[in-house]
């Protein structure tokens, strides 16, 4: 598990260094989700929107829309592939975003197309530590991120 | 008559450095009496507390600029014009303005209040060099992106993509009798892309041959025009007009976003296209017949949107629509029409202080929930995006739906009523 300040990114997972899409390898899927910095620096988040089953969607396009208190725009898919299963409790109660990044508040599953390819520049095991660490720094030097104090992130 | 390219090559703004206002607007200056009419009718003011976000104290500040810039003593020892404190203070009055227009029903001596505030503003962000916090970036990300948003714009028909029942072809088409402008908050933000969803719904069920600029749409130029960046407007609208109408071929364009909308009537160069907002258009398929409605049991209101109401004068195809939709169940707002409150999220003001939107947006949902209704009806992206925030913080039972929403649901098309 990489940690910087309050924020937790399990190193199992694999993670878009832009964007902060997080993805897990399960059998035949990928599964997605916001990491908790990303979710911190959106904000608390109002809605979600996502492509539906069936969607074919490359690899940093977007596969759905978020909008938080300081974010409005896509969310990229890590992989391409075609989206297999949409998370309706989120989509029902995007604040779950918030709260449960990496269980009960992820995004799709992908049946990918290009696996090996498409992770290889995700962020992965050790890295995560000091690219988790980069990006708080910067983050917090371009005032995208509130002050630890006023922060309320999990 | 010019022809679109040939209006082109003239700019379409004036240069403020040069003369930041037009004659009649320093007559305005000069005619305002300090009756404070205005004030009555300033929600910023109601909020802020502060005479300077008001018309009346944005020209009190100014001519006090004026005359000490051109005073006497300062000519003659050669000081140089007016103090830059001076300055900031009025600029912070000019920028917390929503540009609702409201004070220009209310002003006794006829001044055209937005447009001297738009071009108070030009002054300030062109020739001083005075802009709000985060609108520079919201001016790169239309230059560099093509929307306000700053997001990759080949992601704008991505509301269209969330359809299960997409018309295979609809994001290929290369030319339509009618384009669809659907504007960056209707594209990007999910808070309201339901309303884009439900008026191509409207359109292709009417069998219109509609057809979307998906990524070559690009901002319509609004934001940079009342945020006094107007010349920086020109290359989104020339784009525009380009893609839209010379390449696309459209005889029609059709908005939900008002603020698209007006842009397009007030500052495209056009000829011989005809453009409609999406309650003139379902109006029209009301007085056609070809669109009747089963009665719901709820009542509903209409909230006018300023740059449909009073920036266009288009008072009366929404309640049209919604007297059918709804007879004896629509009920009025008070105020409504000329006079209707803003929702806050005007004049680019959520770029630098959404907590003055909130606060203006409130007044608003106060007057929603006194009406009695259960349904407030908008036409505008913007005004829904703030109003059901403004709602579901109050824990309001009341519900905000955009006309093209209200229209589908509730819409029953004469010709496949067999259907349903």
């Amino acid at each position: 598990m990489a940690q910087a300040k309050e924020f937790h990114l399990p190193d199992d997972l694999y993670y878009d260094r832009k964007e902060h899409i997080w993805a897990r390898l399960e059998g035949e899927g990928v599964r997605t989700g916001l990491d908790a910095f990303g979710v911190c620096a959106a904000g608390t988040v109002a809605y979600v929107k996502l492509s539906p089953v069936g969607r074919q969607v490359q690899k940093g396009r977007a596969f759905g829309s978020m909008e938080a208190g300081k974010y409005v725009g896509p969310l990229k898919a890590p992989v391409s592939g075609t989206i297999a299963a949409v998370n309706r409790e989120v989509l029902a109660n995007p604040g779950l975003l918030n709260v449960d990044h990496y269980e009960r508040g992820w995004l799709v599953v992908f049946t990918p197309r290009n696996l090996a390819q498409d992770i290889a520049d995700l962020v992965h095991g050790p890295d995560v530590q000091p690219w988790l660490e980069a990006e708080v720094v910067e983050y917090e030097q371009k005032g995208m991120l509130k002050k630890k104090e006023e922060r309320q992130c999990k | 008559m010019a022809t679109v390219t040939e209006a082109q090559s003239q700019p379409l703004f004036a240069d403020p450095r040069e003369r930041p206002f037009t004659a009649r607007q320093l007559l305005e200056m000069d005619a305002c009496t300090r009756c404070g009419e205005c004030l009555r009718a300033c929600d910023s003011f109601r909020v802020k507390g502060d005479e300077g976000v008001s018309l009346m104290g944005m020209i009190r500040r100014r001519r006090r600029l004026f005359r000490e810039d051109g005073s006497l003593l300062r000519k003659l020892f050669r000081r140089d014009g007016t103090s830059d404190e001076a300055w900031s203070r009025y600029w912070e009055g000019v920028f917390d303005c929503t540009l609702c227009g409201r004070c220009e029903v209310y002003c006794p001596v006829g001044i055209k209040t937005r447009s001297l505030a738009i071009a108070m503003r030009q002054e300030l962000a062109t020739a001083r060099c005075m802009l709000p916090p985060n609108l520079d970036r919201a001016r790169d990300a239309v230059v560099e992106e093509g929307n306000i948003f700053g997001y990759p714009n080949q992601e704008r028909a991505l509301w269209a993509e969330f359809l299960d029942d997409l018309p295979a072809d609809l994001l290929n088409k290369e030319r339509a009798d009618v384009l669809y402008f659907v504007g960056c908050v209707s594209s990007f933000s999910p808070a309201v892309q339901e309303i884009p969803q439900a008026f191509l719904r409207l359109l292709l069920k009417a069998g219109v041959d509609v057809g979307l600029l998906a990524g070559e749409e690009w901002c319509c130029g609004f934001p940079l025009i009342v945020g006094g960046l107007a010349k920086e407007a020109e290359r989104v609208i020339r784009h525009n007009v380009e893609e839209g109408i010379q390449r696309f071929g459209a005889k029609t364009v059709v908005f939900n976003c008002p603020s698209c909308y007006y842009t397009w009537r007030r500052y495209y160069p056009l000829e011989g296209v005809r453009l409609m907002h999406s309650a003139e258009f379902i109006a029209e398929l009301v007085r056609s017949g070809r669109l009747k409605f089963r009665a719901p049991e709820t009542v509903f209101t209409y909230h006018d949107p300023c740059d449909l109401g009073r920036g266009l004068g288009v008072y009366d195809p929404p309640r049209q629509v919604l007297r059918a939709l709804a007879g004896d169940a629509f009920v009025e707002l008070t105020p409504s029409r000329e006079r209707s409150l803003c929702c806050g999220g005007g004049g680019d003001v959520e770029i630098w202080d959404p907590e003055l939107v909130g606060e203006v947006n409130n007044m608003l949902t106060s007057a929603v929930e006194k009406s009695g209704a259960q349904v407030v009806v908008q036409g505008c992206p913007q005004c829904k995006r703030t109003t059901q925030r403004g709602l579901s913080a109050k824990g309001s039972g009341v519900r905000s739906m955009d006309i093209a929403e209200a229209a589908l649901t509730y819409g029953i098309f004469t010709d496949d009523a067999g259907d349903d």
